[in-house]
Parts: structure tokens; sequence; C-alpha cells
């Protein structure tokens, strides 16, 4: 009986300790407070403390610096017109003399130092290049007396006068295999584009703290130097289809980094220590590094530095262990043999964001703080920045803007980071959807971003490219932003037929930043008969007939990307009044499409399965004047091309000065005056923080923020339009392409515009006054059944149903 | 005495219930409620619009075009599935010998990832894939089984081939509760098979009717996965599913109106469901 009654008790006990362990399990289940972060609320935090950017002054506005350093407090600057010192941390320079004969010599002609650095007791190693790409290098101690160091230094072995890929199986696979080209800026030397490999040379020196110097050569070969015999102590390689790019050295150890991660030294017996895999998986994860390591980034010698390495400096103070880099993403500080890459930096709150800020060379000083001489792409020379840490400063900046982008572009980030670094108290947090390994599908990022905006954790500010525009218009998403335009256009004005292109009932919920112009760039009588997309296909026709041998009449031999370059002029005619497509339009379009795909010899065309295809789920983007240009190889007679950026003006009127009668002008399709909206931004009708997103947005179009040209669009400010369509008399140089053979096919002498062809470009965009179609649901449908019909995969009609079922079933939804 | 005794029966069976009562009151109950609520207002300022959506639903016509499909193909899915499986079940259970091992493979389809599905569908029924590969060496016209009415039929076979050994397991868990000496009571009067499937097995199988059809219906929404995996937001015509709209409508900010559609879908299933409860219930 007392058995009986126990084991209904022990049953109890255990439905109530399960019964308790779901409610709990269920309560665990609730929102939790996580990090602190709530959506779009103010990131306010108590927590003080952090690195601030500052920009110090230079010795000379127009500096040219080549090292910097810090010796017994002081800061040493050697630049291509003299040396320089800093006793107050780079407020203020004086000037001093080295007392080398040859140093003062170079520096008294400003040019022909190559590379310099500071050593134990003022010494000083540098490398003196002369004419005929001939270098010396010399010795200096702080009495002036010089020795010059004979190096016996091997071949320049990794310029072959052939593309240069970083990859492992470069030597195996030379590019004229794979069939690849590239361009290659001859820079300032007037359009000679000089192919002749550079002798082998030192390109980087460091005193070791035992006197000697080590040296890092141009097959990427690290040396141990005797300074007085100029002998080779130690010479270190990486191993084969390998080489070193740049080294650092701590207290003991020599850190020298390779395509594949870095290798470490021991400074004492020079043996080869273990693998630092946290470094190791911190450049292999690098996406610049590891662009350049699987081989896949071809890039070519200029001056002997491989260009495109990816954006890390390496650097160390030879105090202790620590090593630090400084990238895109802030400065990190790891021990070596340590298990963290602590970031010290954080790059989003300051320029080292800005994707065209790039650091040239970066020290850590006695005080903590980082010194280091930058540049930008946008020109401005070289500039010293210096990152301290300010106790009182809030450790992340008060106000947080969240801003959302499915895609990236160099515009944006740069932007970012301008507007950051004139709002220290603001930090935009950017989150872009697709740029990642491509895992996720656009629709996918769409639900996931209105699950956010569901959630009430959506962004403050959306960039609107490739998202249904008009939807998010439709369902009250975006807020209206026709007084940030009219107060951004009291800064030089805005072109208001563009930022007017989804203007609703007076109000601008979404305004480009930038826009496009399709042109098309043919021999002017071409050129003048081609008025609509019918015309068009006539004239190509034509010139078909004309010239039966030629290789590619329009050089669009995929039918893919022939339809891309087709849709956005052509676009905006296929919309009826009830938004739905006009049957006929596409059918006119798909036929004329054709016509002018049907002009490319059978033998020359791609098919998109196997030459690949453009993405239909996205939009249109610009690519410079590259097709234009290659109208200079002779394979093709006629150009479509989209004008993104005012500097891609000058390639394009480069050629035409080249193509005997040729000019652009808009391409004309079945629809006028068409552009292609780009960087489309709105703010959020449900921003918790609507001024601090408007004010961000005003920035975006002020002046300031629109004279980066990038190639994401030409600007919507007049003013910024104006001041970057300057003739400018520095642009010169050349470009050429290099055949598959290695020989250079396509050499090319740039010039600027001059006034009359900006004021053309300026008039041109005046009258621009429709946007594309952006809908990448209609533009997939529309590219894909036309990819079918224009490769004979399917018949007119079936290619018209299958669009139309597709795009009115959307349409109807 | 008694009342009370059974008054604190329920107690404790209420105690019981209690903690997945509340899970369900959290995860479905309470956000349906709020999806009700979101069905009477805008989709991102949440005013209130009355019946706006619903008739907005109503006239939609990709919302027709949906329900039309999804019951086209519940229709002649769910009762071409219980038919088939029974079948099979049947046989499977008279075999005893060959069943076990059959049951497995039956079984098979529902291990297989909807990935891996997803890719078999690609190979077989791509413009240039196995079926067309093989119709042409029959010298047959190739068939662009994604793009025409012939995508649907894809879809429905999908279904069969994936839920045939689920419901295969349930019919045969029904037939095993049915005594042996029924059958051979039946066979000593004479009874022949057709008789003894008509008169003894399918009475005693119509309890499991009402939970494998719920079993199938639901399973049926699941087909979705493997179309939008193939064939993405917009597929065939044919099959075009109510699950493409909502989660078209997700993708484009049609709170309102996916939450009118989604209560208007919970009202039918849950009559539909009502409706065989009572059914059964009354046999």
């Amino acid at each position: 009986m007392k058995l009986l009654r126990c084991k209904p008790l022990g049953r109890r006990i255990l439905a109530l300790a399960l019964s308790s362990a779901v409610l709990l399990s269920t309560a665990a289940c609730g929102t939790g407070t996580g990090d602190g972060s709530s959506g779009t609320s103010s990131g306010s935090s108590s927590a003080k403390g952090r690195y601030v950017e500052e920009e110090l002054s230079m010795p000379q506005p127009d500096s040219n610096p080549i090292s910097l350093a810090e010796q017994n407090g002081s800061l040493k600057l050697i630049a291509h017109e003299g040396i320089y010192e800093s006793a107050d941390g780079g407020k203020t320079w004086q000037e001093t003399n080295s007392g080398s004969k040859t140093l003062d010599g170079l520096l008294k002609k400003g040019q022909g130092l190559s590379n310099a650095c500071w050593g134990p007791e003022g010494k000083l190693a540098f490398t003196e290049r002369g004419e005929n790409e001939t270098y010396r290098y010399w010795i200096a101690d702080q009495n002036g007396a010089e020795k010059e160091l004979l190096l016996d230094l091997p071949p320049n072995e990794a310029f072959s006068g052939m593309l240069f890929s970083g990859g492992e199986d470069s030597e195996d696979e030379p590019e004229a295999e794979t069939g690849k080209s590239a361009t290659v800026d001859a820079g300032d030397e007037g359009g000679e584009t000089d192919f002749a490999p550079p002798a082998n040379n030192i390109q980087q020196f460091q005193f070791l703290s035992d006197g000697t110097l080590l040296g890092l050569d141009q097959n990427g070969t690290i040396y141990q130097i005797d300074p007085e015999s100029g002998a080779f102590l130690q010479t270190l390689k990486p191993g084969k289809n390998n080489m070193y790019t740049d080294f650092a050295v701590t207290k003991d150890t020599l850190v020298a980094r390779h395509y594949n991660g870095v290798d470490l030294y021991s400074l004492s017996g020079w043996t080869l220590r273990e693998t630092d895999s946290v470094l190791n998986e911190f450049f292999n994860g690098s996406g610049d590094l590891s662009a350049s390591a699987d081989g896949s980034f071809t890039t070519i010698t200029r001056d002997g530095v491989p260009m495109g390495l990816g954006d890390v400096t390496l650097f160390s103070d030879s105090k202790d262990d620590s090593v630090y880099f400084a990238t895109g993403n802030g400065i990190y500080r790891h021990i070596l043999g340590g298990s963290a890459m602590e970031q010290v930096v954080n790059g989003a709150l300051n320029s080292l964001a800005d994707p065209t800020f790039h650091v040239q060379d970066m020290i850590r000083s006695a005080d903590g703080s980082f010194k280091g001489l930058c540049w930008k792409e946008s020109g401005g020379g070289t500039s010293l920045f210096s990152y301290a840490y300010d106790p009182d400063m809030s450790a992340v900046p008060e106000k947080e803007l969240k801003a959302y982008a499915l895609y990236d572009n160099t515009e944006l980030r740069q932007t970012i980071a301008m507007y950051q670094k004139a709002h220290p108290d603001v930090y935009i947090d950017l989150e872009l959807a697709l740029s990642g390994d491509g895992a996720m599908t656009l629709s996918d990022a769409l639900r996931a971003l209105n699950t956010n905006i569901l959630a009430g954790k959506g962004p403050d500010v959306i960039f609107l490219d490739g998202m249904p525009v008009e939807n998010y218009l439709e369902k009250g998403l975006l807020a209206d932003l026709s007084d940030v335009a009219a107060e951004a256009a009291k800064d030089g004005g805005l072109f208001d037929n563009i930022v007017g292109a989804y203007r609703k009932d007076g109000k601008d919920y979404a305004i480009p930043m930038r826009f496009g112009i399709p042109i098309l760039d043919a021999e002017s009588g071409v050129l003048s008969s081609v008025k609509d997309l019918t015309s068009a296909a006539d004239a190509i026709e034509q010139l078909r007939k004309e010239n039966p041998k030629q290789k590619s009449i329009t050089g669009l031999v995929n039918a893919s990307f022939l339809l891309d370059q087709l849709y956005a002029p052509s676009s905006p005619a296929w919309v009826k009044e009830d938004g739905s497509l006009d049957r006929e339009a596409l059918s006119q379009f798909f036929q004329q499409a054709k016509r002018i795909f049907d002009t490319e010899l059978p033998e020359e065309k791609v098919s998109a399965e196997a030459g690949g295809s453009v993405s239909f789920s996205t939009t249109s983007s610009g690519g410079g004047a590259m097709n234009t240009v290659e109208l200079l190889g002779g394979d093709r007679l006629v150009s479509y091309e989209l004008l993104a950026s005012l500097g891609s003006l000058s390639s394009l009127v480069s050629v035409n000065d080249e193509m005997e009668g040729y000019q652009y002008a808009p391409q004309a399709g079945q629809a006028s005056n068409v552009f292609i909206p780009a960087g489309l931004v709105g703010v959020s009708a449900k921003s918790a923080q609507p001024e601090e997103a408007r004010s961000f947005v005003k920035y975006l179009l002020s002046k300031e923020a629109q004279l980066v040209d990038q190639g994401l669009g030409l600007p919507v400010n007049r003013a910024a339009f104006d001041e970057l369509a300057q003739p400018n008399s520095e642009i010169g140089g050349g470009m050429a392409m290099i055949g598959e053979d290695g020989a250079a096919t396509i050499q090319l002498t740039l010039r600027s515009p001059t006034a009359e062809e900006f004021a053309a470009l300026k008039e041109m965009a005046e009258t621009l006054e429709t946007p594309a179609l952006q809908d990448t649901t209609i533009r997939g449908a529309v590219l894909e059944a036309g990819t079918s019909y224009l490769e004979g995969g399917t018949d007119l009609e079936a290619a018209l149903d299958g669009v139309l079922k597709k795009v009115n079933l959307y349409l109807s939804e | 005495m008694m009342k009370q005794k059974r008054i604190k029966g329920e107690n404790t069976g209420l105690l019981f219930l209690l903690p997945s009562l509340l899970g369900v009151c959290g995860f479905v109950l309470l956000p349906f409620l709020d999806v009700v609520r979101r069905s009477f207002t805008s989709a991102v300022s949440e005013e209130w619009v009355g019946f706006q959506n619903y008739a907005a639903v109503f006239q939609n016509h990709a919302f027709s075009l949906a329900c039309r499909n999804t019951l086209r193909f519940s229709l002649i899915c769910i009762p071409a599935l219980l038919l088939l499986s029974l079948l099979v079940g049947v046989f499977l259970q008279r075999e005893k010998l060959v069943g076990g091992l059959l049951k497995t493979a039956f079984l098979l389809p529902m291990a297989i990832p909807v990935a891996s599905i997803a890719l078999m569908w690609r190979v077989l029924f791509d413009g240039s894939g196995i079926l067309n590969g093989m119709l042409e060496k029959l010298g047959a016209a190739p068939v662009d089984w994604m793009n025409s009415p012939a995508a649907f039929w894809v879809l429905v076979g999908s279904y069969l081939w994936k839920n045939l050994g689920y419901d295969i397991v349930l019919w045969m868990a029904g037939l095993s509760s049915i005594p042996d000496g029924i059958y051979e009571a039946a066979r000593i009067d004479g009874a022949g098979e057709w008789t003894v499937f008509r008169r003894i097995t399918l009475p005693c199988l119509l309890p499991a009717l009402f939970t494998i059809t719920v079993l199938s219906f639901l399973n049926s929404f699941k087909v979705f996965r493997e179309a939008y995996l193939v064939a993405g937001d917009y597929p065939h015509d044919s099959m075009y599913l109510l699950q493409h709209l909502f989660n078209n409508w997700f993708r484009d900010l049609s709170f309102d109106k996916m939450a009118a559609g989604a209560v208007l879908v919970c009202l039918v299933i849950l009559a539909l469901i009502l409706l065989m409860q009572h059914g059964w219930e009354k046999e």
C-alpha cells in the first residue's frame, strides 16, 4: 500500500520537473538583450576611450615622402625633396641635413631616391635609382660619411614582360596560355608603354639591432646584408612559386609575409619558427590577399612593385613580440604565438575604411599612438595621419545609423568614411547583403531585410539599387526627402531631371545619387543614321554587309551581354500605363536584338551557357569605357558603353581621336533620353533616427561627397560635376592591352577631354528624363527569355509568352 | 465525493497539458492573433484599413491562380496518395517476408535532402536532361518539363514519390491493429479476398483515415521546397502554389495582403479539418 502511494508521487515530481524544464526552456527562447544593440536605437554607451584619427601637417604641402621613423622621441621623415624632423609628434617640422653628399644630391634633384631607412646611431641606408634603371645602395652615418654597398643581386625573375600572377601556378601557367589580357597604365611617360623589365633591386631596407641590414628584392627574396662588405649573410626564400612581399622585425623574430601567409625566422639562429596559425588565417582570410594568393587575381609589376597585393601594411616597433597590421578594417595587433588578433583601431570609425585610402607606411610611436603616411586615390598627395588613444572619447560613437545595401561599391564606402570623419559622434553600420560568397539570393536578402523591418530592426538608410523601389514607394516604407534634396541643391545645385526620377506627387522618396548614360560610339555617318533600336539594327546589318569578313560588329557575341547593353534604353517603352508590359513593344525589342545578334558570325558567337551570362538578378552597372577602347583592336566596329564616370570620358575621347570620324551619342533605343539611376537612396519611414538619416542623405548629395568618382555613376550635384569636368593637363599617359600572345595589341594615348567635350556631356545629361526600368524580376525574365530566343532555343511567341506570363503574375501579386 | 475526485483528475490533466499549451499559445496562437490584427492594417504604417486587405486579396489574380493550383494539387495528390499507399501497404502486409525490406525502400525518399531532390529534378527534367534524352532516343519530341503544363505533373509525381513510404507505414500500423481472427472467421465463412478487403480491412482502417489524410494534406505543403529550389519565385503557371505567393508577398513587403491571405487559408483549412473530424466521429 505504501508502495502504491509513493508511485504516483514520484510521477508527479517527475512531471513537475519536466514541466518546469519546458517552461524554463520556453522562457529562454525570449528576446535576450544580447550585446545591448537595440535595432535602430542610438548606440550610446558609457564606455570611454578609443583611438582617434587626426591629420597632421606635412613638411611641405606637396611632400613626396618615402619613409617614416621615430627615434629618440622625434619623428623623422625622408621625402624625395628633403629630410625632416619633428619633435612635437608631427605638428611642426624642421628640415635637417644628412651630411651625405650622395643623398643631398638626390634630395636636391628631387628624384632618384628609391627607398631609405633609419638605423641605429643616426645611420641611414638608401637606394639611388640612376638612369636606365640602375641602382646603387649607400649607407651613411650621422657624420655624413657614406659608403656604397655593392650587392650581388640575381637578375629580376619576377618580371618577364608577361602578366604576373601571384598564384602558385603562375610559372606553370603563363597568362598567354590562359587567354587573359590586362591593361597597364603607363603613368606619366607620355603614353609610351614600356614593357622592359626593370633591373632587380632592393625595395625595402631595415636595420637590425646588431647593425646588419635586411633587404627585400624584386624576386621576393630577403637578404641579411653585412653593411661593411655588402655580403649576403642570409638568403631567405619562401619556397617554389612564391615570394616574400614585405617584412617586419620584432624583438627577436623576422616576420616575412608571402602569398600564402607568413614565415617566422628566429633572428638568433635564422631558423624557421613554428607556423603562426592565427597570422596565416588572418592573411588567407583577407579578401584582397586571398584573391591574389589563389592565382585568380592577375596583376602586373610596375616599377618592380607587384600591384594589387591587398591593402595590408605590416609593421612593428621591434620592442616586443608584437606585430601590427593596418588594413581597411582597422589596425590589428598580434603577439607572436598568441591565439588572438586584437583590433586596436576600428577602421570603420575613421578613414581606414575608405577603399580609396591607402597606408604607405606606418609606425607605432613610443607614446602608443600610430603614425601613418597615407594617400588617397582622389589625389592631394600623401598625408601624415595619427591614430592616438583618447581616454575621454566614447568607446563607440554615440549615434548609430544603420545603412543597408545589396551590393558593395567604392563610392558608398568612401562617402561613409568621409561622413564619419566629419561627424565623429556618428557610426554608420553598413550591411551589405550580397557582397559575400554569393550563397544568398536576392530574394533571400530581401526577405531577411523585410523580417528586420517587420521586427522594428530595419535600416535607417536604404540604398535601393536592385530592390523593388516602386513596391517600397507604394507600401509607404520610404520617407519623403524633398526637403533634403532642396537643402542639398543649395550646395551647388542638383540635376533635377535625375534627382526627381522617382518623384510622386511632388515628393522624392528615393533619390539617385548618381547616374549612368548608355552610349553608342561609332563612325559619325553610322551614328547619325541611328534614331532608335530599329535603325540601329539597320545600321549594324549594313555594316555587316559592307564588312563581311569583319570579326564582329558590336563585339557582343554573347546574347546575354548584348541584351544587357540594349535593355536600358528600351525598357521604359515596354511599360503600359497600368504597369503591365506591352507585348508589341517587347516583341520589337526581341526582334531587333536578334537582328543585331545575327550580324555576328556564327563561329564567333558564344552561348550564354558556355561563355557566362550577365547576372539576371542585378541591375546594370558601369564599367568605364573599356568596350570603346577595344574599338582600337579592330575586332568591332561600334561600341555599346555605359558612361558612368567622368574619368572614363578621357578614354572615350582619346579613342575617338584615334578612330577616324568616330563619335559618341546617347544610345538610341525604343525610349529616348534614358539614363540608369545608380546609388538610389531612401530613408526608412520607420527610422528611429530620421534626422540623422536625412543629414547623411544630404551629405551624400553634397559637392564634397559627389566629387568621389569611382565608376558608380556621374554625380547629380552640378558643382561636383563641373569640378570633375575640368580639362586637366595632368591627364596623360597611356593604356595598353596585352593580347594572348603577350604582345600589346592596343595602345592608347590618353588626353583630357576639352571644355567643349565636357560641356557637351553636361548638355546631354540635362536632356535625360527617363530612368531605365530597374526592376530585377522584369529584367531577369526579359534577359532569360531573350537569350534563349536570340540563341534559337525558342521562338518569338514562346519567349514573349514566357516573359509576359511571369511578369504579369509578378505584377498581379 | 465522486465529483471532487473527477475535478481533481481533470486539474491534473490540465497541468500536464499546460506546458505544451503555453508553447502553442506563445508560438502559434498569439502570433496568429497578430496576423489577424495585421490583416486589418496597412503593410508598413499599420494604419487601420478595415476589410480592404481582404478585398485586395479576393481581387488578386495571383491569389486566385495560387488557390486554384493548390486546390487542384490537393484534390489530385491526396486521394492518389491515400489509394496508392493503401494498396502497397496491404500488399506489404500480406508479403511479410519481403514486406519489411520493401517498406524500408519506400521510406528512402524521405531521407534524401531537399537540395539533392532539387538537383535530381534538374538532371531529370532540364531541357537537355535525362528524360528528354530518353525521349529523343525513342524518336519523340523533347518536352519543356518545367515551362509547360507538364510542370504540374512533375510536382504531383514528386509529392507521391516522396510521401508514399510515410503513408504506407501509417496504413500498415492501422492494418496491424486488425485482429487476424476476424480475417480467419471471414474466410471460414467463405469470403473472398475482395470481400475481406471491402468488408473488414476498409471499415477497420477508417479511424486511421482521418489522421493519414490530415498528415498527407499537411505534407502536401512541403512540396513547395522542391518547386522553389528548382523553379524559383515564378515557376510555370500550373505549379504556382499559395506558398509561392506568400513567399513573394513577404519579399515584396506586402504584409497586409499576406496577413489577410493567411487568415483566409487558415479558415479554409480549419473548416476542412472540422468537416473531416465531424464525418469521422459520425462514422
